[in-house]
């Protein structure tokens, strides 16, 4: 309850999501006893009485021991997150309603270990050597497709006691990249005709798939294509050409799938027929109302493809 | 909620077992057997990861374990009782121990028995027992509630906590405000015996009370205080001797008032600690008592129940009583009897002076005289008296208390025929100008006598006054500097081990004088001499030195911190790279000095002339094999010092 309180009271003036590297500045961390803190605040507080009450020293001292090791815990509980630095680092794109695991990388420029770091109250790091960095990946649930903005995550930690809660805000300026939904009983892409799904510019043979030349290696090209037996002249390996890639390739387009009745159950279907050529190794082509991406084939073009539907007439970020 | 590790539970069997074992000595047997068989329980139920028992069984135990302290105290309170149920139970908590929380619990109830063990020993050897016990408590602590951490991380982070926590203990021990308890009974603690002042008098009983620095009373008076040597507790009179002690055969006649006494009244209340006696005491003599007090025809002030509890009471005095012209005959006869035997050179020097003189002043101004000369010691260890106590003091050992000279005295006046008697009390008390009060404690105790001279009635004389004025002028402390108790126990002949037991109880006692007696009187007194002279002050200094000891060590790690890279080039370069920040042009994680200088002159061509060289130079000095760069490294620092950068554009 207490907790909650401080939660709201210290978001209150959270800052707008800031780019780069965070450091965490004294004034940007809060501290609040824990339930086992105010505990030990009241189990202090019927030692001072006892001692109090049967005049003894002892008694007076080890209440008093106690309490400045309160105070001192609390120091150290500060002290744990004090001068962290934070970055999002490059998080996986993830498909509508999985789990994006968003990665925080925490580097410790002092000559202290941190221990117990705590981001979002689920995900622990347990040790900080001095002077090195680390990875805390945070589970973030995804519902729709789009750019993502985590929100504000919590670093936090109980060091060494759990006595008291240091923890900061940290609005990262980062988007996490979440593509449709795949549609889970769409019809197979078509890949011969020129009704229905696909188009095509060129039959092509059938899957036997004509072996026609070599060229030189491109980014995203399949490496299952590459040969490594032939080299060009910078001794690279070339990239083994066949009949169906050299034509202009199947296009995806937007007016194929307009027959469904929404914008998302389009997007679906065709998120679902990207992932499908992709699986094939099929070069394809995505045709959009406002967009018009080439086909090809390969992992950076599967990117581009499914970020273009992720992204399509949706230009804002949303918050989770 | 997070399950408890093998590794913590062990740890917290084994520290609840430390913290436990002085207790042993004074807790019932079979609570420490009760102990030992629920640990080794529960550690084979973890050890072996067997089910916890039931619920009913827990129960079951828990009734059986209160139903066998109220058997064996007759309550569940005070301190004997309360320290055996928690024992009890803190053996059967660790039968249901399943998550940290309840490892919380038990560490809660560890420092709680560590704090119970000073109720029953407060020596300086338990400042050992209170640091072991509070370090393995806490870093049982650590080790519950951190994740990864291993034993010997825990032992040594338990450690540093609480070494680095000793001087703000101390401070606070120092300068917390310390007021006088107890604040309330428990049952039970008020059977504990009582020092004090009792209904008999026997050689040597006052000087053993005034080893006690107990607090007697305090007192508060309206006006300024009368003079340490005017300030007589009149306690218990004592009429009646057998040879060796006196007492009061027959209880004092009580009256509803008192003789009337005259002179400049003094006011003032009087808090008594409790003594489970009758009497109270107040300055020689009361005029006018509380409703629920009475006064006896020999000055007694009695209280109508035991005081068993501290009570205060507010009372008038006045110097001098107006006796009654005459002593009743009984009175007279009770005041004149001595024992028909013994002491025979007492009874004759007693007739000698009642020959020699006449005249009672000068009899009673012999005596005294007598008292004062060599070789009359007045000392808190005279030696052992036998049955002629009267006769060996006077003319053997010539050594003794208030007591000793008291006695004697009533007793040659007595047999020289005036009548006289004994009676106990307080004398004097120590004043605390800071609370205004006047502390009298059982070292005050004192015996003296009274006579009965004709027109004047009872007359107090003070045999000790004469002997040892400085005792009636300035207190027990003046007259006895060596006073303080030392040990005789042990007479050997090793002188190491002699000088070691002596050595000891010198730590003992100082323990005794500036720890164990450190409450409010001693804190006023010592901070008094610091110049801390009330509560607002003592507040204000335990925080400002409080926060400047943890800002001291905020220091220490902040300077350690920075110093985490102990290069001065490197320093420096990073000091410049602060510098160009503020100015605008922030260096990338990624970029290396080149990179960098090759962005500033683009973006800033006017800086490059200045800060080119200097990253250049950088580099090298840097990177390049040793030996090879043309710079120097001090002139490195000095050069990235002084580049000058102006703020406005970017």
């Amino acid at each position: 309850m207490l907790q909650q309180f401080a939660d709201r009271l210290s978001a209150r003036n959270l800052k707008a999501s800031e780019p780069g590297t965070v450091r965490l500045h004294r004034h940007r961390i809060y501290i609040v006893p824990t339930l086992h803190g105010l505990y030990f605040g009241l189990a202090l507080f019927v030692m001072l009485l006892s001692a109090i009450n049967y005049s003894n020293s002892l008694a007076f001292m080890l209440t008093f021991l106690l309490g400045s090791m309160f105070i001192l815990s609390m120091i150290k509980t500060h002290h744990n997150l004090l001068g962290l630095n934070l970055r999002c680092g490059i998080s996986q794109p993830v498909f509508a309603g999985q789990t994006a695991l968003l990665k925080i990388n925490i580097h410790n420029p002092g000559k202290r270990e941190r221990y117990d770091i705590f981001a979002n109250d689920d995900t622990i790091l347990p040790i900080l050597e001095a002077n090195a960095s680390d990875t805390i990946q945070i589970p973030v649930t995804t519902t729709r497709r789009g750019h993502l903005s985590p929100g504000r995550i919590r670093i936090a930690t109980r060091y060494p006691l759990n006595l008291t809660r240091a923890w900061s805000w940290w609005q990262p300026d980062y988007t996490l990249t979440v593509y449709p939904k795949p549609e889970t009983n769409a019809p197979p892409v078509k890949l011969r005709g020129q009704s229905g799904t696909g188009e095509r510019t060129r039959t092509t043979p059938a899957q036997g798939d004509e072996f026609v030349g070599l060229r030189n290696y491109a980014a995203g090209d399949p490496l299952s294509r590459l040969t490594w037996r032939r080299q060009n002249a910078e001794g690279l390996p070339c990239l083994k050409q066949f009949h169906e890639q050299i034509d202009s390739g199947l296009w995806l387009s937007w007016d194929s799938v307009s027959n469904l009745g929404n914008i998302e159950q389009r997007l679906s279907r065709l998120c679902q027929w990207v992932l499908e050529c992709d699986a094939r190794h099929e070069p394809y082509g995505l045709s959009l109302p406002n967009q018009l991406i080439e086909p090809a084939s390969g992992s950076a073009h599967l990117h581009q493809c499914l970020t273009a539907l992720a992204l399509f007439q949706m230009p804002r970020v949303q918050k989770v | 909620m997070m399950a408890v590790s093998l590794t913590v539970f062990n740890w917290l069997l084994a520290t609840l077992s430390v913290v436990l074992l002085p207790h042993v000595t004074h807790i019932p047997l079979w609570v420490s057997l009760t102990w030992i068989a629920i640990a080794f329980w529960r550690y084979v139920i973890a050890r072996y990861k067997y089910k916890l028992p039931s619920a009913l069984v827990r129960l079951t135990l828990v009734l059986t374990a209160i139903i066998a302290v109220v058997a064996q105290f007759g309550t569940l309170l005070g301190r004997d009782a309360g320290v055996s149920l928690l024992i009890v139970m803190l053996a059967l908590k660790l039968l249901e121990i399943r998550q940290q929380r309840d490892v919380i619990i038990t560490l809660f109830l560890a420092y709680f028995l560590i704090l119970s063990q000073f109720l029953f020993d407060q020596s300086a050897f338990m400042v050992i027992y209170l640091v072991l016990g509070s370090w393995l408590v806490t870093s049982t602590w650590m080790l519950s509630q951190q994740t990864m951490i291993s034993s010997r991380r825990a032992l040594k982070q338990g450690a540093v906590l609480l070494l680095q926590s000793i001087p703000v203990m101390l401070i606070l021990f120092l300068l917390f405000p310390r007021i006088q308890g107890p604040l309330w009974k428990l049952p039970g603690d008020s059977e504990m015996a009582r020092t004090g002042i009792s209904d008999s008098m026997s050689p040597g009983s006052i000087s053993k009370l005034s080893l006690s620095n107990e607090v007697a009373f305090r007192v508060e008076f309206e006006q300024n205080t009368p003079e340490h040597s005017t300030l007589y507790w009149r306690g218990p009179v004592l009429w009646d001797y057998d040879g060796r002690s006196w007492h009061n055969n027959t209880s004092a006649q009580k009256v509803k008032t008192w003789v009337a006494s005259t002179g400049k009244p003094v006011r003032y209340s009087v808090t008594l600690e409790a003594h489970n006696r009758r009497w109270l005491f107040g300055l020689d003599y009361v005029v006018a008592p509380e409703s629920n007090m009475t006064i006896t025809t020999d000055g007694q002030l009695l209280s109508r129940n035991k005081v068993d509890e501290r009570i205060r009471y507010k009372l008038v005095s006045r110097p001098v009583a107006n006796w009654p012209p005459t002593l009743p005959a009984a009175q007279r006869s009770r005041a004149l009897e001595i024992p028909p035997n013994g002491n025979p050179r007492s009874r004759q020097m007693a007739q000698r002076l009642s020959q020699e003189y006449p005249d009672i002043q000068q009899r009673t101004h012999y005596l005294l005289q007598y008292f004062g000369q060599d070789p009359f010691t007045y000392t808190l260890n005279p030696p052992r008296l036998g049955k002629n106590s009267i006769d060996e003091f006077l003319f053997t050992t010539r050594r003794g208390f208030c007591e000793h000279y008291a006695s004697s005295f009533v007793f040659i006046m007595r047999a020289s025929g005036i009548p006289a008697r004994v009676v106990t009390g307080y004398q004097g008390g120590e004043y605390n100008t800071l609370g205004n009060y006047l502390i009298v404690r059982q070292s005050d105790a004192h015996a003296w006598a009274e006579v009965w001279l004709d027109q004047q009635g009872w007359v107090r004389i003070d045999p000790t006054a004469a002997i040892a004025p400085e005792r009636i002028e300035y207190g027990i402390e003046a007259a006895l500097p060596e006073a303080l108790p030392v040990l005789g126990l042990l007479r050997t002949n090793i002188s190491f081990l002699r000088n070691l037991v002596l050595a000891w109880d010198g730590v003992n006692n100082l323990w005794n004088i500036w720890v164990m007696s450190y409450g409010p009187e001693l804190q006023n007194s010592v901070l008094r001499r610091l110049g801390i002279l009330n509560w607002t002050q003592m507040a204000i200094w335990m925080t400002a030195l409080s926060s400047l000891i943890v800002a001291l060590y905020l220091l220490v790690w902040w300077k350690k911190e920075r110093q985490s890279i102990n290069d001065p080039v490197v320093n420096a370069y990073m000091q410049l790279c602060r510098k160009l920040q503020r100015a605008g042009i922030r260096r990338r994680t990624w970029e290396g000095p080149l990179d960098f200088a090759q962005r500033i002159k683009k973006i800033r061509p006017d800086l490059y002339t200045s800060i080119g060289p200097v990253l250049h130079a950088y580099q090298a000095l840097r990177y390049e094999p040793t030996g090879r760069s043309r710079y120097n490294r001090a002139d490195l620092v000095k050069a990235m010092r002084r580049v000058k950068l102006k703020r406005n554009k970017v």
